[in-house]
């Protein structure tokens, strides 16, 4: 069932500017978890924005469970569309205690029954034992699970966070990551999440949405996105990139480093760019290879070298951490495509 | 939003205790110009024996008289008391005084009421020098206000400024009897020679009787003032200008006149027959140390040197007179008659 | 929140009567100023000496200045930044004097400094060498009892600087002087002046005290020929050069202001360490207390002995009758603070929502009309446009909203500014409307902010005099008219230091209030 429906949504901050959100269209199923991934600026926020209520679109249509929530018709204001936020930086009610601003929405309920659903919230997300502390009196990591907490009680039917890692440490927030994501998944409710770092949309979402200057690159799975950009843009932006020119012959498409296949049905003769991942390319030392490392990262976990071909055009490659050559190496580079990416030139 | 509530019913206590005082029928609202403690015991008289409540608003005689000027089409003031007869024959003139002719009235000489009957003096004040007698020989002491400008008394001699009326009263009366040029001349001659011109007449009579100053031109009762609040300061009164060539000395008034269109005019004018009245015009005089205009009323002071009307030298110049000289007075003297 | 610029009808309604209240005056008397005929006007411009006299005004702003920043500025650093003794007494008694008005404090020195005064007297000299009533005399008094604003202010922000900054300057090398002439001193320009350009306002438009004083100034000048003749142009023609004059520095001051951003606040640094004065210490002690005796425990210690002057039963016999003008004072106040500051909150608040930025500049404009100015304007206006509101207490009130609608606004502005949006659009998600989240959230968080401003308010209210002389109704007297009736009518004498006393002490109660919450910190931690 479809929870969000944008149609064609369209917000201009000033008018002799370009539209922070440009004619966005996209639809989020019950239950799903869907993440918007952009650079700042792309326009990721205000969609946020947008479908809470905080914005008013200048034309579209937001629905949220078929019920118009903004468009022609009229807006609803975002105390009446029952969508939960997490913002990125809590808002927590500094003079609350966890116990209020918990039950903070939950004015319409009695006071037995919204006693219990403090304390049932408070146990899901693990703070059973901090409702009577105040916001300041917390983690970072505590606060966040407070803001989750305040905004899941009245039980919305969506939930929209945005940026809500950021201002965690690193190991930290690896561990919210998985929290959140068991949590949005127990209580079965609808998440879309706004995040400038690919890893997290990867790991949290089914679905990714790459926006760019206010409009929708690309909303596919994150195997999909990463394999299969769908712009220039999104193979960018996604994932580290490099891109070789190539020449489209009867036979594949020639480049610098190999034929491949000519998987996007260009016409011969046409120039095009190949995308390469560096985990699409490896290389052999060989004193008679023509391409040079210029360039070693240790990554832990792998190590990337840069290698400079004799075009002069440079391609990355990923490597076991074990592997060791210095800056300088002759190797012979090779690529080994599964997925052929090309974009016109 | 507790806290609120008590405040908002707290204004509303405070407005609704305010409100009725203003509404009041038995009540007279007073513009003074006089100071409020000299005039008090007489209008907490009247207030006794009529049971008709005194409001009143003490301030300088313009500011009262722009008000009334200001306030023509509702009235808020029903007497004015004036510390001079200038400011009140101006609003008459605008048509801002309604004419009362009360009975006891009669008794005041012609020159210190208005012929319309638009205000009417209530006790005199005369124009003196007073001194300080350690500063001041007795033989040194100048005999008319044009030898202030004697270098001799440079930077010796102070007066009160414009927003005293009997400054610009005291010039006008120079002006009536020596004309506008000498007047000019002169003041121009008291600058020269160091006029100190200060706040108000209090000031002139505090700075004379500290030694600050040798001479204050002002007004009589200033001296007696000095005298009770220090029966030991070393303060005398000079009557300028009473030989045979002398000007005289000029006597101004205090004033009273209905504003036209009063809210409470009767109690109004119950409060002008109570001032000109035997009881009321001796508390005035005796409470404010003025001379009395009427018969039968005893001079405060007699045996301090103080003169009742009639037995100086008094210049020749009508209340009227000087009220028409004045605003040319205002007009080139003002600006030297600022502190 | 909508971005949509938009004048909503709550937002008319809280700003049309405001900004009619603030124009209304000013063009009243602009009008009447006009009705002036230029000869005339020139001519006695000319014999009023004008150009002196605003060279003299400005000379005495520029005195009063510099002495209020030579007593506040030192004592700021000495009371946050080095080891004095009984700092903390002297950092909560130091801004006290404001509760003293500064034409009480030239009551005060009037009875000590004056000819025939305490201090000749025990000299056994009739008068001092300088006089204390001249140019000298009134930035002398001025700056007393002004000093407080640069104090508040610079104290402030040596608190919020990041001594991290100064660290990082000995760690370049520079000795502790240098670091105080070369990082902490430039740090605190903006500060200084604020502070500075409050003072020199308030000694550009006073009236009190250059008024007691005999120093001849644009007020002076208004007010003798307000009080002394029936003459509508001149005063009014004075009156816009005045305000005009006082808006071109406010202008300047923006100009000077706006450019950069100095003060680097941070949350939660560590205390800057304290600089150990050693053997100078108690040299400093000495000023800092030398300050405070001439400031605040003379002038009352003055005012006191003034009062037991006067036998115990007749000063409690006069202190009765003088009760319902302190009552009028009381409830005035009260009101004026209390609509300044609900319209303040509504502007603060609809600003965010879409509220033209011009409305609250033009309310900036109250701030700097002088108050003789402004009663003798809203006089005017008031009886012409809302004869029921002239010669009411509802004029005091209006009075008050009009001038100091500027510091409630800005206590509210400072309070809304520490609030981050997303907690008020949080509190919507969850379920409230706009004045709900308004209530349960925003309202609770900065009330200690409001709490501070209707204070502040109130204070100025409480000791307004120029305009109140000119717009009190018949029979409505407030405490400081009466000090002035008395001050004028007899001098400094024990009754109107008993009501100085009674009016200081109101004031200060509140006050002292407002300084221990500045010192708590107004912002709850987040």
């Amino acid at each position: 069932m479809e929870l969000l429906a944008l149609d064609r949504v369209t917000k201009r901050y000033a008018p002799d500017r370009p539209p922070a959100v440009d004619a966005l269209t996209l639809t989020v199923e019950q239950g799903e978890i869907l993440a918007l991934l952009g650079p700042s600026g792309c326009g990721k926020t205000t969609t946020l924005r947008l479908i809470a209520g905080f914005e008013v679109p200048d034309s579209g249509r937001v629905v949220i469970r078929g019920a118009t929530m903004a468009g022609p018709e009229g807006w609803i204001p975002p105390e009446a569309r029952g969508v939960g936020i997490v913002f990125q930086d809590y808002a927590l009610f500094p003079h609350l205690t966890v116990a209020e601003n918990v039950g903070f929405g939950l004015h319409h309920f009695g006071r037995t029954a919204r006693q219990e659903r403090i304390s049932q919230i408070l146990e899901l997300v693990g703070l059973g034992s901090f409702a009577r502390r105040y916001p300041h009196e917390l983690s970072g990591g505590q606060q966040q699970r407070v803001a989750l907490a305040r905004a899941l009680a009245p039980a919305p039917a969506l939930i929209l966070l945005d940026e809500p890692f950021s201002n965690l440490d690193a190991d930290l927030r690896a561990q919210m990551r998985e929290e959140v994501e068991r949590i949005l998944r127990n209580t079965g409710t609808t998440g879309i999440f706004v995040t400038h770092d690919q890893e997290e949309a990867f790991t949290l979402a089914a679905r990714v949405g790459v926006l760019n200057e206010g409009r929708l690159e690309q909303l596919d799975a994150p195997e999909t996105i990463y394999h299969h950009p769908a712009t220039l843009f999104v193979a960018e932006f996604v994932g580290a990139a490099d891109f070789l020119p190539g020449l489209v012959t009867p036979y594949g498409i020639v480049t610098e480093l190999g034929v491949v296949a000519n998987t996007g049905a260009w016409k011969i003769g046409e120039k095009v760019k190949v995308m390469l991942r560096p985990d699409d390319i490896t290389f052999v030392p060989s004193s008679v290879g023509d391409g040079m490392i210029i360039r070693r990262d240790f990554r832990g976990s792998e190590t990337l070298y840069c290698i400079r071909l004799p075009s002069g055009h440079r391609v990355h490659s990923s490597q076991a951490s074990s592997s060791l050559y210095p800056n300088g190496t002759r190797v012979r580079a090779e690529v080994h495509l599964i997925h052929v990416v090309t974009f016109p030139a | 939003m507790k806290r609120t509530a008590i405040l908002l019913l707290g204004l509303g206590l405070g407005l609704s205790a305010a409100l009725p005082t203003w509404a009041s029928a038995s009540e007279v609202v007073v513009y003074s110009a006089r100071k409020e403690e000299l005039i008090r015991p007489a209008l907490d008289a009247f207030q006794k024996a009529t049971g008709i409540k005194v409001t009143l608003l003490s301030a300088k005689a313009g500011d009262l008289a722009r008000r009334i000027e200001m306030e023509k089409s509702d009235p808020k003031g029903d007497v004015f008391l004036g510390t001079t007869a200038g400011i009140a024959e101006l609003l008459r003139r605008k048509g801002l005084l309604a004419p009362y002719f009360s009975a006891a009235a009669q008794e005041v000489p012609e020159e210190f009421r208005a012929p319309d009957g638009g205000w009417v003096a209530l006790t005199g004040r005369v124009r003196v020098l007073i001194y300080n007698r350690t500063l001041a020989a007795e033989r040194d002491l100048p005999r008319s206000y044009f030898d202030l400008t004697d270098p001799k008394w440079k930077g010796k001699v102070a007066v009160a400024s414009m927003g005293e009326r009997t400054t610009v009263s005291w010039l006008a009366a120079l002006m009536a009897l020596r004309g506008e040029e000498a007047t000019r001349q002169y003041v121009k001659g008291l600058r020269d020679n160091g006029l100190k011109v200060l706040n108000n007449n209090t000031e002139v009579r505090k700075a004379v009787a500290r030694g600050e100053y040798a001479i204050g031109i002002t007004n009589h009762y200033y001296y007696l003032l000095q005298l009770q609040e220090d029966p030991h300061s070393p303060v005398g009164i000079l009557y300028p200008d009473q030989g045979p060539d002398g000007i005289g000395t000029p006597v101004f008034s205090i004033t009273a006149g209905i504003i036209k269109g009063a809210k409470h005019p009767d109690a109004a004018r119950a409060l002008v027959d109570f001032l000109l009245g035997a009881q009321g015009n001796r508390l005035l005089v005796q409470g404010e140390f003025e001379i009395p205009l009427i018969a039968g009323i005893p001079v405060p002071g007699e045996d301090k040197g103080v003169k009742g009307l009639g037995q100086f030298k008094k210049a020749r110049v009508t209340q009227v007179q000087l009220a028409d000289l004045e605003p040319r007075v205002e007009k080139l003297f003002g600006p030297f008659l600022i502190p | 929140m909508t971005v949509r610029r938009r004048w909503s009808p709550a937002g008319l309604a809280l700003a049309a009567p405001t900004a009619f209240f603030v124009i209304g005056p000013l063009g009243f008397l602009v009008w009447m100023g006009l009705a002036q005929e230029r000869a005339d006007f020139l001519e006695r411009a000319r014999d009023l000496d004008l150009l002196m006299v605003v060279g003299q005004v400005a000379l005495l702003a520029t005195l009063t200045t510099v002495w209020a920043c030579a007593l506040g500025v030192p004592l700021a650093w000495l009371t946050v930044r080095t080891d004095l003794p009984a700092r903390r007494l002297l950092h909560w008694l130091a801004p006290l004097p404001l509760a003293i008005p500064p034409y009480i404090g030239a009551l005060v020195y009037q009875i000590l400094l004056a000819p025939g005064g305490m201090a000749p007297r025990l000299l056994g000299t009739g008068s001092l060498p300088v006089s204390l009533y001249s140019v000298a005399g009134a930035a002398w008094i001025l700056g007393l009892f002004t000093y407080p604003y640069p104090y508040l202010l610079v104290s402030g922000a040596l608190e919020r600087t990041n001594p991290a900054l100064e660290e990082a300057a000995r760690g370049v090398g520079l000795s502790p002087r240098h670091v105080l002439t070369r990082v902490t001193l430039p740090l605190l320009r903006p500060s200084l002046l604020a502070g500075a350009l409050i003072v020199f306002l308030y000694g550009w438009a006073d009236f009190g005290v250059v008024s007691l004083l005999r120093v001849r100034t644009l007020t002076t000048i208004i007010y003798e020929y307000v009080q002394g003749t029936l003459d509508w142009a001149l005063p009014a023609a004075l009156s816009v050069l005045l305000t005009a004059i006082t808006i071109l520095v406010l202008l300047l001051q923006l100009r000077a202001l706006g450019r950069a951003r100095y003060t680097q606040i941070v949350g939660a640094a560590k205390p800057a360490p304290r600089i150990a004065l050693g053997a100078w210490r108690w040299l400093a002690f000495a000023y800092a207390w030398g300050v405070l005796t001439l400031t605040l425990l003379l002038p009352l210690g003055v005012l006191g002995y003034q009062v037991s002057r006067l036998p115990a039963s007749d000063m409690g016999a006069f202190l009765l009758t003088q009760w319902p003008y302190f009552v009028n004072s009381l409830w005035t106040a009260v009101a004026g603070a209390s609509l300044a500051l609900v319209i303040a909150l509504g502007i603060g608040w609809l600003e965010g929502r879409g509220l033209s930025r011009s409305v609250s500049g033009l309310f900036q404009v109250g701030y700097a009309i002088p108050g003789t100015v402004l009663g003798l304007g809203l006089a005017g206006f008031l009886h012409a446009t809302l004869p029921w509101i002239y010669g009411t207490p509802l004029a005091l009130i209006v009075a008050y909203l009009v001038l100091y609608i500027t510091p409630a606004y800005q206590a509210v502005k400072a309070a809304l500014a520490q609030l981050h949006p997303s907690i008020e659009e949080a509190a919507r998600s969850l379920g409230r409307g706009p004045l709900a989240a308004f209530r349960a959230v925003t309202l609770p968080l900065i009330k200690p902010g409001l709490v501070a401003g209707w204070l502040l308010v109130f204070v100025l209210s409480m000791r307004e005099l120029a305009a109140t002389l000119i717009v009190r109704p018949p029979g409505f007297d407030t405490l400081p008219v009466r000090i002035w009736i008395h001050a004028m009518d007899v001098g400094p004498e024990p009754r109107a230091a008993a009501l100085a006393l009674a009016l200081v002490l109101t004031i200060a109660l509140p006050w002292s209030l407002l300084l221990s919450r500045r010192l708590r910190g107004i912002s709850p931690s987040v």
